[in-house]
């Protein structure tokens, strides 16, 4: 069986990256040392792992990959690092009341605990931040468990390719390949001559953000304006803000914390959703590539326009007046809080919340629901269809309606002055309807799936558990709220739902590519 | 605006002035045969009205044809402008007669239309001069309605603002199903002359067919080889139609007169070949309540959907093989199949969870297995609706507010996608959908190949270099986008202004069913909607009968002038 592709060469390359996986288990188990609880879990965690990469690894040892073994091995990586993820959640919720944990009592309640692992574990990963974890809190699950979920999102962030090209001189080889594959948005920009050491700067600034952080967040708590921000919390949300995730270890999100620290998450979150290369050229002192980029100016200018739509909608109250961390009808400094902060978090699909925006009035739900659809920066780390594609059909739309008028002339695309290759918009194209066409019908696919167990979705909650996991946002409307969650879906739907964040994370081309070059069989 | 002569309007506004002037002498030409249908009902009032209309409607098409009588002739660039001008111009007076008989007609007399049925006590009273008239026609004094009517007819869409079809004068129905009728023949035009332009995919397809490089002589041939085969079509369908009507056992169908039956024969005909939707009974086609009549209009609206360029080839050459071969009409028959099973199951399954929504009596005299009563009216309604939507028709069966979300977001489907191109449906069309999911899949297929490798790839019978296939690409998928765009704020406003009985999937339906052409209701539409949603229909008619970038070229050129 080849299926036209060298699966054995995909294949053993990922055994190096699963070794790899078995150190990151290090943080979780110190915090359970720190905390004094089981350590035997990330152990025995570590040695399944571990022995798991040395023996996919037996498959190939000598890998190599041309194009096609190249999208395979992406495609494979990020499903075998979410079936990896959900070893600690199994073996630490074993015998607990944890939703992720084994359940062994019945078929149904082991494929339950099994399919929820997954879909935390994925959603950690891709940087979803959608749960089913139902109680999130220490008492419930272990602070080094919680570390495990936030650390996914972190490794996710950047892309776990992406370090690997950085760090493991294999992988490196067939580098470029690879990044293109994985990069969020249509193109990837070099930075430098070797794919290596442009992934290394990516990790470096990303690391470098992520360090500066921490650092403020627990400086507040030094400082006594953020009581509840222990070194665990400013670390676990050091972990899930650069990369766009939204996982919290607080059972209230960002509420949890004091006006100070919103105020602080704000500017990084948007951060997170800027093309990381932008601020290579920054520190290299070229300041104005950043401020002439027209993916960053739309990318402020759309932030700047929805946050203060958003703003105004509050002031003049559309949240109920018992609104967590302050009400904002007729309170500027809240309303513009409040309405920074779910932008910046839902635009560029951090998930992140300081407010149950799901009591909101309709209008400004629909806001929220219109920049979940805008996403990220290309090269940043959010998710959604990022800005580069809106701004690129937009301007095909205006060429189009051009040319319908006056069909001699030829026009090409222009972006930040340079002409747009016309294979990269027929791609983007591309993109953007199978994105529209697929969140479409996986809506109606989670609306027939769940009326199937007798559970009625609004339209609302449909569309926005597809919108959310496709575009790697988390929160939803309605029961998937900021603190609600998706435990109640049956295990087909977050079947469905594990997919779609899979492939959102991929941008969809690798995925499909792989299956289709299957089905042809050449 | 460059080309300013001697102080007058620029040359291409007088082109269009000229051209939409034209188009609105030949709605005068309509509206004085109206005067005739009127007379000859006896209705005085309304023929007044037409009269009034006609000869409005004539001076202010008659004065932009004489003044720029000596405009060139209209170039590429002018087409699409004329187009959507044209449709908005004629739509808005085509609404004068409804407003106008609404106005003259003394309530009294209106309510001499309402027919003696006992189901008329139940119908809500409307305040008209200080008394009230159950006549729908009263609706038409607001002129919003009116205009909404008239877009409605002219795109062929059939969403209505007559609640109570039957309470209208005959000529106020006659003037509905002739609007579509016309409009239906107008579509075709469009789409064979004017909005197939290089790059577009119906343009490749007909190529052969009546087209020449100046608009006007294309139009004209094409209005000749159109009107014939509509014609004939229509005489067929009104046969079948009369036979059927005359041969059901429903209790309505027998109790109608042989007068009464070739009327409703007619305006059904007319309605349903050109996949318009208006009807004359109350309740659409459920009125009838007959599994006959329903059969009877699957053909008519099945051949209303396929493209007129293949009726030709197949009627002139007697080449059936055409209707395999063409791309559109074979997809367009397999989708017909598969979505009938498809939703046919759907209903089926969700029987128990709908009650209401089907009758529970067998209408076949003998039983089939698997299938009780209810079961065997779900199928019924099924294929009756997915037909009626996916050639955009838009006649009513069935229930459909009452369905479950998934039967009516399958139906959603159906009429975003709509028929074949070159004939009067809505929606993206096929060949759009078609060449969108060629482009997609050659998109992956290249992942593997060197990025300058020749690649090639077949629609149809045609075989597209990569040029072709970027530009036909290029202009289906931003129409499909746009489409969709469209549909999507459409359904978020509607959700917001409409009651709070109905649900985000019944938006959704009936700003599909707007947009589409296709005329199918949830229950949204009607004269207590609120304006701002009958606004945004028209809007939404509009931009779905052009194909949407007419409508953006013409709101551009009203902005910024043709001229780049």
């Amino acid at each position: 069986m080849s299926w036209g592709v060298n699966w054995k060469a995909s294949v053993g390359l990922l055994g190096v990256g699963i070794k790899y996986l078995a150190v990151t288990l290090l943080v979780p188990l110190i915090v359970a040392l720190a905390y004094g609880e089981d350590i035997w879990v990330f152990l025995v965690s570590m040695a399944l792992v571990a022995a798991l990469g040395f023996a996919v690894e037996r498959v190939d040892p000598d890998p190599d990959l041309g194009p096609r073994e190249a999208l395979l091995f992406v495609s494979l990586a990020w499903l075998a690092a979410a079936v990896i993820g959900t070893i600690p959640y199994l073996i630490a919720g074993y015998g607990t009341a944890s939703t992720v944990g084994l359940q062994t009592g019945s078929f149904g309640a082991l494929t339950e605990s099994i399919v929820n692992a997954l879909f935390e574990s994925m959603s950690g990963f891709t940087t979803t931040g959608a749960t089913v974890l139902g109680e999130i809190s220490t008492d419930r699950h272990s602070h080094a468990v919680l570390m495990w979920r936030q650390l996914t999102q972190w490794l996710g962030g950047m892309g776990i390719i992406v370090l690997m090209i950085a760090i493991l001189p294999e992988v490196a080889v067939n580098g470029a390949q690879l990044m293109e594959s994985e990069a969020p948005g249509p193109e990837l920009q070099k930075l430098t001559p070797k794919i290596a050491e442009t992934a290394r700067a990516l990790w470096l600034i990303y690391f470098g953000f992520t360090i500066v952080y921490i650092a403020i967040l627990y400086g507040l708590h030094l400082l006594g304006m953020a009581d509840n921000m222990t070194l665990y919390n400013a670390v676990a949300h050091g972990f899930t803000t650069l990369p766009t995730g939204g996982f919290s270890p607080e059972d209230n999100s960002i509420a949890a914390f004091s006006a100070v620290v919103q105020w602080v998450v704000i500017p990084f979150m948007v951060i997170a959703g800027v093309n990381f290369a932008l601020f290579w050229h920054v520190l290299r002192g070229e300041a104005e590539v950043m401020l002439k980029n027209a993916e960053f100016r739309a990318y402020a200018g759309a932030l700047a326009v929805v946050t203060a739509i958003l703003a105004v909608l509050l002031f003049r109250g559309a949240a109920p007046a018992i609104e967590l961390g302050g009400t904002t009808q007729g309170v500027a400094g809240n309303s513009l809080r409040q309405a920074a902060f779910q932008i910046g978090s839902l635009l560029n699909s951090t998930g992140y919340a300081t407010a149950d925006f799901v009591e909101w009035d309709t209008d400004a739900q629909i806001l929220l629901m219109f920049a979940m659809f805008i996403g990220g920066s290309a090269g940043s780390t959010g998710g959604g269809v990022k800005i580069v594609r809106w701004l690129i059909v937009g301007k095909a739309i205006r060429r189009e309606l051009f040319t319908s008028a006056h069909p001699d002339v030829v026009q090409p695309i222009r972006l930040s002055g340079s002409v747009v290759d016309e294979d990269a918009i027929r791609g983007i194209m591309s993109f953007t309807i199978l994105y529209i066409v697929l969140f479409a019908v996986s809506a109606v696919l989670l609306s027939l799936d769940a009326a199937r167990i007798g559970i009625q979705l609004t339209m609302l909650e449909s569309t926005s558990a597809s919108l959310a996991t496709i575009g790697n946002i988390g929160p939803g409307f309605g029961r998937l709220g900021p603190f609600g969650s998706y435990l109640f879906f049956p295990d087909t739907s977050k079947l469905l739902m594990v997919f779609l964040m899979w492939i959102g994370r991929l941008e969809i081309v690798p995925v499909l590519a792989v299956f289709i070059s299957a089905v042809d069989g050449r | 605006m460059t080309d300013r002569s001697d102080g007058r309007l620029p040359t291409d506004l007088e082109i269009i002035a000229r051209d939409v002037g034209s188009l609105l002498l030949m709605e005068a030409g309509l509206m004085t045969l109206s005067v005739a249908v009127a007379l000859g009902f006896g209705e005085y009032y309304a023929a007044l009205g037409f009269l009034i209309s006609g000869g409005l409607t004539a001076l202010i098409g008659g004065l932009a044809v004489r003044r720029f009588a000596d405009a060139p002739e209209p170039k590429t660039k002018h087409g699409m402008v004329i187009a959507a001008g044209g449709w908005l111009g004629v739509a808005l007076f085509g609404a004068l007669p409804l407003f106008l008989a609404a106005w003259v007609t003394p309530p009294a007399v209106m309510d001499t239309f309402v027919p003696a049925a006992a189901a008329a006590a139940s119908w809500d009273p409307i305040a008209v001069g200080g008394t009230t008239t159950v006549s729908s026609l009263a609706y038409f004094r607001d002129p919003l309605h009116a205009v909404f009517e008239s877009m409605s007819g002219w795109t062929g869409s059939g969403l209505t603002m007559a609640v109570h079809e039957p309470s209208l004068p005959r000529a106020i129905q006659w003037w509905r199903s002739f609007i579509q009728w016309v409009g239906g023949v107008g579509v075709i035009v469009l789409t064979v002359s004017i909005l197939s332009r290089p790059g577009s995919g119906s343009y490749a397809l007909y190529q052969s067919e009546a087209r020449e490089k100046k608009i006007h002589p294309s139009v004209v041939s094409t209005v000749r080889t159109v009107w014939k085969l509509v014609v004939a079509y229509t005489l067929l369908a009104f046969a079948m139609l009369f036979a059927a009507i005359r041969l059901s056992e429903s209790a309505y169908a027998e109790s109608l007169s042989y007068g009464e039956t070739a009327w409703q024969a007619l305006n059904h005909a007319m309605t349903g070949l050109t996949t318009g939707g208006f009807s004359v009974t109350d309740n659409s086609i459920a009125t009838y309540g007959s599994p006959l009549v329903e059969t009877t209009l699957l053909p008519i609206m099945v051949l209303g959907a396929i493209a007129f360029p293949v009726h030709y080839v197949v009627l002139r050459d007697r080449r059936f093989r055409e209707l395999v071969d063409d791309l559109q009409t074979r997809w367009l028959l397999l989708l017909f199949g598969a979505g009938v099973a498809v939703l046919s199951i759907q209903n089926v399954a969700s029987v128990p969870a709908t009650p209401g929504a089907f009758a529970t009596g067998s209408f076949l005299p003998v039983s089939v297995p698997l299938l009780d009563g209810a079961g065997l009216d779900a199928v019924r309604d099924s294929t009756f609706q997915w037909i009626s939507a996916l050639s955009c028709t838009g006649f009513q069966s069935a229930p459909i507010g009452r369905w479950v979300a998934g039967a009516k977001v399958l139906v959603v489907g159906a009429m975003v996608l709509g028929g074949a191109a070159g004939s009067t449906v809505g929606g993206i069309k096929i060949v759009r959908g078609y060449t969108v999911a060629r482009g997609i899949a050659w998109q992956f297929s290249r992942v593997f190949l060197p990025k300058n490798a020749v690649v090639t790839t077949r629609i149809g019978d045609r075989t597209l270099d990569r040029a072709t296939m970027e530009r036909e690409f290029g202009e289906a998928a931003i129409v499909t986008l746009l489409w969709l765009v469209a549909l999507a704020v459409g359904s978020i406003v509607l959700v917001n202004v409409a009651g709070p009985e109905f649900g985000y999937a019944d938006a959704l339906f009936e700003v599909a069913s707007a947009q589409g052409n296709v005329g199918l209701s949830s229950g949204i539409t009607g004269p207590s909607m609120s304006p701002l949603a009958e606004g945004m229909f028209l809007f939404n008619m509009w931009i779905g009968r052009l194909e949407i970038i007419p409508v953006l070229v013409f709101l551009r050129a009203g902005i910024w002038g043709l001229n780049p």
